[in-house]
């Protein structure tokens, strides 16, 4: 009977220990997780690196690391804004797990770890699905699935979806708001063994509005502008103002702006049209295409023209074409003028001005009515030096009569101090 | 010092000899009546130095010499722009019965705005462009108070000459203009000026408050004056005249 006893408690103590899955055998943890917004222009510490911009939304790739195979290669994550995690995984042995996942979950305010808040009344988007699970893993992930908030898309729907630069216009997304980022570890069954938080990361797509009664005149290779805060807001957010010169008659290119920030297109791919491609004053809203054509197709009715040109159009955010011809800009939130360096005498120029923020979120364009022409002008030294005036050239320029003179001021001061002193004596 | 402090006595003796401008003091408990008098040296602390707070317009001369040529006006118009300064002077010698003699220094600031016009003389030009001077002078200040000190009456007539300095700067568009050689907009002028003005003591008005502000802060006379002043600034022919004629106004205060 005792050895019958020793036997079966033998077995089951074997059991139990081929029972469970090896993972399950230790302590899975999450103890860090590096976290960087790589960026072609990266931003400084006062420009809020760690958020995302409208500029990050529209610098991302329109698909996921994964489903390009992009594997480790760094270089491959160039020309492009990516979110890049670095979780370590403690715990694993020393093979990977083959049937574990990491899964990287946001949400705005419900815990992700939560499995209600994915599934059944989902609160969180998936963002990042990671099935070869490494002790050091790299987890390179779209700006754009951040944004977008799909929280119905399927993870295997997730690896393949196409990333829109709609997204970043749409107006649902051009908020800000805070977010948190879940660094899951999975178990089969969709159990979660383990998490990690970062909270440091927000998202602000919302740009400042244009400002209003925006007055702009020329001057000798200047442009000077003049504008009210606009009164629709109070966005502390604002940075300064960014003015935008275009050569009359400058047209965008046909190409497709890969930026895609045209507001109104309804278009598949690309960014839609602007105003329709419509050739009279009523062009209507154009519905862009279903690839590519969206973004350059907003040419934009006559009325949106302005000064014969298409770059800059009024209401509109800047498109990546117009960012060429920034031509000035001027920090501090209550500035109400500012000046372009940037242009030539005698070309007749559109210009326009918006608003951006400290994240460098540009917001729609004031476009001014008129052409507008810098030309050669007089100042007053001109005129007085063409008039034979002398002097100039500097504060220093002290010459032997102003020695002179500084002599008998001194020789002046110093014949009353020995007055006073003799006087008192 | 000896000398000097003869003098105040003197003059505080006679003004204590002169029953309708005495200082009337109240004994204790003692409820004053009649008008309260007053006599700047009765208890008044040492008088060595005066300040002014100074507000003039400002029309620089620079036109004046140009042969006809109007670039100032042409710019800034014809309109004199506003100027503060600080003068402060030094009483360094004292002559009985006359008045105060000793060096002065001054600081004025002037500024004027106004828009470049295109020279092909199409209207619309929004180019901006200013012109600042910081007048600066040393000057001997003769300060005729006998009126005030012996005869009780509140005025000051003074006169005062030396040297000045100026320095200038012209911008345009926010950075310094230049000529066509290069040359930059800014300089420093040298010349001569002569101020002559008339101050009106205000003591007499709150003689209380002006015995009470000598006592705790030993301010002992405060003025209202207005000045004429002449300067010739313009490194005596080799410079931009930055001189001026005009009249100065502000307040005084002798310590």
């Amino acid at each position: 009977m005792t050895k019958l006893a020793r036997f079966f408690s033998l077995l089951a103590g074997v059991t139990v220990c081929l029972w469970g899955s090896p993972a399950e055998a230790q302590t899975i943890t999450l103890p860090n997780t590096a976290f960087e917004i790589e960026r072609e222009n990266p931003r400084s510490d006062a420009e809020r690196p760690l958020d995302l911009s409208r500029q990050d939304c529209l610098d991302a790739a329109p698909f996921g690391w994964d489903a390009q195979n992009m594997g480790t290669d760094e270089s491959a994550r160039d020309g492009h804004t990516w979110i890049v995690m670095e979780p370590q995984v403690t715990g694993l042995n020393s093979s990977a797990q083959s049937a574990d996942s990491l899964q990287v979950w946001v949400s705005e305010s419900v815990d992700c770890s939560n499995a209600n808040n994915r599934i059944n009344t989902p609160q969180c988007w998936l963002v990042y699905y990671e099935p070869n699970v490494a002790r050091n893993n790299t987890l390179i992930i779209n700006p754009r699935d951040v944004v977008d908030g799909n929280r119905s898309i399927s993870i295997d729907n997730f690896r393949s979806a196409t990333r829109d630069a709609s997204i970043c216009s749409d107006p649902a997304h051009l908020v800000q708001r805070s977010l948190t980022f879940y660094v899951l570890y999975f178990y089969p069954g969709d159990t979660v063994a383990t998490s990690f938080n970062w909270t440091q990361t927000g998202q602000d797509l919302a740009a400042p509005p244009a400002p209003d009664n925006v007055t702009v005149g020329p001057g000798d290779e200047h442009l000077f502008f003049e504008w009210d805060i606009a009164s629709t807001s109070e966005d502390p957010d604002t940075l300064g103002f960014v003015f935008y010169c275009v050569p009359e008659g400058t047209m965008a290119s046909e190409e497709p702006d890969p930026a895609g920030t045209g507001g109104n297109g309804t278009g598949e791919d690309g960014t839609g049209g602007n105003d329709g491609s419509g050739g009279d004053a009523t062009g209507g809203d154009g519905s862009g295409g279903d690839t590519a054509t969206g973004g350059g197709g907003g040419m934009g009715g006559a009325a949106a023209m302005s000064c014969g040109q298409n770059i800059v159009v009024d209401g509109e955010f800047a498109t990546a074409e117009a960012i060429d011809y920034e031509c000035g800009r001027v920090l501090g939130r209550t500035a109400r003028r500012g000046q372009a360096d940037d242009v030539a005498n005698d070309v007749n120029y559109a210009v326009a001005v918006a608003a951006i923020d400290n994240v460098g979120n540009s917001g729609r364009l004031k476009v001014f009515d008129e052409c507008l022409m810098p030309q050669e002008v007089t100042t007053f030294f001109e005129g007085f030096d063409e008039a034979g005036g002398k002097g100039g050239g500097g504060f220093c320029g002290f010459d032997t009569k102003q020695a002179g003179s500084l002599f008998w001021l001194l020789l002046l001061s110093g014949g009353a101090l020995s007055l006073r002193r003799r006087k008192a004596a | 010092m000896k000398s000097l402090l003869s003098t105040l006595s003197l003059l505080l003796l006679s003004s204590l000899s002169s029953p309708a401008l005495a200082h009337q003091v109240d004994a204790p408990g003692e409820h004053h009546h009649g008008t309260l008098d007053y006599d700047y040296t009765e208890k008044r602390s040492p008088q060595n130095a005066a300040l002014e707070l100074r507000f003039a317009p400002y029309l620089p001369n620079v036109d004046r010499s140009l042969g006809g040529a109007t670039p100032y006006e042409d710019s800034f118009g014809t309109k004199p722009g506003f100027s503060v300064g600080f003068e402060g002077s030094w009483q360094a010698l004292r002559i009985p019965h006359f008045g105060s003699l000793g060096p002065g220094l001054g600081v004025h600031w002037f500024r004027k705005s106004g828009i470049a016009e295109f020279t092909s003389g199409d209207s619309g030009s929004m180019h901006p462009n200013s012109f600042w001077i910081l007048p600066m002078y040393g000057v001997a200040v003769l300060r005729v108070d006998v009126l005030a000190r012996d005869f009780h009456i509140p005025l000051v007539p003074y006169l005062k000459g030396g040297l000045a300095w100026a320095l200038w700067e012209s911008r345009d568009a926010g950075k310094v203009s230049v000529a066509a050689d290069g040359r930059k907009a800014r300089g420093l002028e040298t010349g001569l000026q002569l101020q002559a003005g008339l101050m009106v003591q205000l003591n007499p008005l709150q003689p209380q408050w002006a015995s009470d502000m000598d006592n705790s802060s030993g301010v002992n006379s405060a003025y209202l004056f207005l000045e004429w002043w002449m300067s010739d600034v313009d490194s005596f022919g080799s410079g931009m005249q930055v001189g001026t004629d005009t009249w100065v106004a502000g307040l005084a205060l002798e310590f």
